[in-house]
Order: C-alpha cells, then structure tokens, then sequence
C-alpha cells in the first residue's frame, strides 16, 4: 500500500512535469530517428529488427533514466522535505522503491514509445513484401534486456540523488556512471576471469544484452543488471538511514 | 511521558545539541526558545524522531485505556514514529498536489487506514481552516496557507507526541491566534513541544518553557518572563554583564 502510494505520487508527478516530459520526447524524437537511420542502412529488410530496435531504444535510455532519477531525492532536499520524511513512520526502502520504480515507468514509456514507432514502421514504411524475421519472442527479450537495465540506471541515478544537492549534479554524476561502469565492468571481469582484453568492446554490456536478433539474450549480463539494481536499491535504504544517522542536513 | 535522557546528536559540520534531559507529561506544552543557531530544531528534530541520537535516548510511555503501559524509543523502527506529528521549521509540502490529495497522500504514509484516511482528512481540514481551498493545488496557496497545511498534517493521526518548530514565523497576527488555539485543543492529550523565538507569542500556548544555549538544554522549567529575561541576557552580552 505504501508503495503503491509513494509510486503512484512519484510517477505523475514526473510525468507531469516539464522536468520529466521534455527529455523524454527528445530521446524518444532522437533514439527513432536514429532506429529509421538503422533500418534502411540494412536496405529496408529490417533483418534484424529486435536487436536494432533495442539498440536504438538503448541509446537514449541511460540520458533519460539519468534525468528520471535525478529528481529523486534531490527535489525533496530542495524543499526541505527530507527531514519530514525521516520522521514519516515507514521503511526507508519504501521510499527508495517507490522512486525507483517511478523513474523506471517513466522509462518503461519510453521503451513501449520506440516499440509502438517500431511497429508503425514495420506495418507502413517497410518496402511491400518485405519479410520481417525479428520475432516476438525477440521482442520480449529485447523489452526484457532494457527493463532490467533501465532498473540498474535508475538504482545508480536514486542512490546518487540521496547524496547530492542538485537535481543538475545528481543528473551529471548519473550519467557518468551509467556511460562508464559498463565498459569498466566488462574490462574488470574480462581481466580477472578472461585474461587480458582481446577486443576493446564499445558499450559492451549493452550490446551484449540487445544481440537478440535470433533470441539469443546474455543472460550473465541481465543477471549482472538485476543483482547491480538490487544491491542499488537495497544500499540506498540504509544511505537513507544513514544521513538521519548523521544529517547532514539540518 | 516524554522523556529525552542525556540525548545527544552533533552535526558533522559542528554543534546540535549535547546532554539534553527533559520532561514532559501529557497535555503539557512546553515552549523551546533560545538564540538562533542555539540547537532548538535539533532538540525538536530528536524528539520527531528525524534524528537519531548518538547518545542517550528518547522515550515515550503511551498508557493505554487497560491501564498498560507500553514504551517506544525513537530509535528503534517505526513505533515512535507513528505517534508523532511533526511540523519542521520549513513547513515543507509537495506545491504540485492539491492540499486533499496531499493529506491523504501523507495520511496514508503515516499509517492511517484505508477507512479512516478520508475522515481524518475532513478533520484536520475543519480544524485548521482549510476547507475553502482544499481543491486548490498547494503551491498556489498564500505562505500561512501552506503552513496551515504543514499544521494539518502533523496532526492527521491525531499524535501523542507534537512537534510544531517555529510555527509563529511568517504569519499573521490573526493566523496566529488561530495556531495557538488549534494547539491548545490539541494540547489536552498530547505531549507538545513548540520553538520559537518569541516567549511571549509562545506564553498563549506553553504552560512552561525549556531555554537552549549553545547547543545546551540549560533549563528546563522557566516561566514566560523569566524565558523572556534569559533570551534578552543572552542576545545581549552588555545586558548580560549588567545582570
């Protein structure tokens, strides 16, 4: 029930807001753009819709779950509200789910956005008897792969938020992470398990994750997002607690 | 009985309040006074449970109508926290709700029922004057408005403990008057602990009055003129020597 009402109240609220709205279809407006570009470099057979539609789709999702986090619980700082809400009789986890999973629909609305432009193409522009190989299950893998990592993003952009002051920062520093901890990731694991890195891979959990085209999806690296949102999620509740511990406000 | 022991709570940034040991029993409203800066709101912030002490404690023992006393620390969980309305120096709100939807929004975090949260809204709406602009989106609302508001809020779950943090500042005469009488009504079966810079403003609700000093609890049972003389000594060091 608390969830539910911290989420309900969240999500609007970033909806709502010209905050939320404006980057939201910037991304959407440059994440199709770059999806039809995508397409008919692949001379309009689409072969590998799924793939190149999460590819697209991932391209925006880390800006927009960035700024989605952002507000987090920066806008509560700002208006003071935080020493309220630590006096609120609930769990500091619900809080933090409750944000979370408010950045998450409204990046979830951006993926269900690029699937219904996806789909608009594949039933008007694609050339007449084209055939379309990507399959639903495809699809679903795909929605699933960006799921689960727009969850890890909004996890590093919450806790992120419980720390800074400024929803700009927070937005900056979100971001930063989200771009550079796939790469650093991949290269720690690559060296301690793998031996030195024999390729440089560019956005490789990502690419990773999306290569569905034939449902194959890397299961290491959505298990990699999930356990990473988990463990986001689950520290940002005892950072909640810590700063009543230590209040760094006053 | 509310009972703070020896709480203590530092900023890391330097001073909050040390060793404070203070009394209060229900339906007593004691008045919180000293300098700016002095550590009233941390005093408060311990008492709502929005701090946590680093040492000592904060108690409160609630009797129940069978006569069974049951105690809660604030720092442990949530039960502390559920008998307590807090109203902090900022009156903070959520502008973008409306003030309905954000008493229940509140009420429904601070525990009140599926069943009960639509009565306790009406409630505290009557109590604090709010009916006339209830469908009005918050931030369009006068500043005493949104304190009002802020009132409301600490007061949906009808609390054992008050914690109203310069309640007076920024309002009017006649919003006044009208905050002194809702805290009175209150008052007759809370524990009420109010801030404020002004002894005599606070002498229309406070039975008695606890002052702070640089970040100490120094007394905790003064009378209004007597609050009023320490506050004058200590904004004034000339004055000071002089007494």
């Amino acid at each position: 029930m608390v969830f539910w009402t911290i989420l309900r109240r969240e999500a609007f609220q970033l909806i709502r807001s010209v905050h939320g709205l404006a980057p939201l279809f910037l991304a959407l407006a440059g994440a199709g753009g770059l999806f039809v570009v995508f397409l008919y470099r692949a001379e309009g057979t689409a072969e590998t819709l799924p793939a190149l539609w999460g590819l697209a789709t991932s391209v925006g999702l880390p800006f927009l779950a960035a700024v989605a986090a952002s507000r987090g619980f920066t806008q509560d700082r700002e208006v003071g509200m935080l020493r309220l809400m630590f006096a609120t009789p609930i769990r500091a986890r619900w809080w933090v789910l409750g944000k979370v999973f408010a950045a998450w629909s409204l990046c979830m609305l951006y993926v269900g956005g690029m699937g219904l432009s996806c789909w608009v193409l594949k039933r008007w522009l694609l050339p007449v008897g084209a055939q379309v190989p990507g399959s639903w299950l495809g699809f679903a893998l795909a929605v699933m792969a960006l799921a689960v990592q727009a969850l890890l993003w909004c996890g590093v952009g919450t806790i992120v938020s419980l720390f800074l002051r400024s929803s700009a920062s927070t937005f900056l520093l979100s971001l930063l992470i989200c771009l550079l901890a796939p790469p650093l990731v991949w290269m720690a694991l690559s060296t301690a398990f793998a031996g030195p890195v024999a390729q440089w891979p560019w956005f490789p959990l990502q690419t990773v994750v999306y290569d569905c085209a034939g449902g194959v999806v890397d299961v290491r690296a959505l298990v990699g997002c999930v356990t990473g949102a988990g463990v986001l999620i689950y520290a940002a509740g005892f950072g909640f607690d810590a700063l009543r511990l230590c209040a760094t406000e006053r | 009985m509310l009972t703070l022991s020896d709480a203590t709570f530092q900023y890391a940034a330097g001073r909050g309040i040390a060793g404070a040991t203070l009394r209060v029993t229900p339906g007593e409203v004691v008045g919180v006074v000293g300098a700016n800066g002095a550590g009233k709101s941390t005093l408060l912030g311990l008492v709502a449970a929005a701090l946590v002490p680093q040492a000592g404690s904060v108690t409160l023992a609630l009797t129940d109508l069978a006569g069974r006393t049951r105690r809660f620390r604030s720092d442990s969980g949530i039960g502390y926290r559920r008998h307590v309305g807090y109203l902090t120096e900022l009156a903070p709100v959520y502008g973008e709700m409306r003030v309905k939807t954000y008493l229940r929004f509140r009420a429904t975090l601070k525990g009140v029922g599926f069943m009960r949260v639509r009565g306790r809204v009406r409630e505290a709406i009557r109590r604090c004057g709010l009916g006339g602009v209830q469908k009005r989106t918050i931030g369009t609302l006068s500043l005493g408005m949104r304190r009002r508001v802020a009132l409301a809020e600490a007061l949906l779950t009808l609390p054992s403990v008050l914690v109203l943090d310069d309640p007076f500042a920024g309002i009017d005469a006649t919003l006044r008057a009208e905050f002194a009488e809702v805290i009175r009504e209150v008052a007759a079966k809370a524990h009420v602990l109010i801030s404020g810079h002004d002894p005599q403003m606070l002498a229309a609700c406070c039975g008695r009055f606890a002052l702070v000093e640089k970040g100490r609890l120094t007394e905790a049972a003064l009378d209004a003129p007597s609050a009023l003389a320490r506050l004058l000594a200590a904004s004034d060091p000339a004055r000071k020597e002089r007494a």
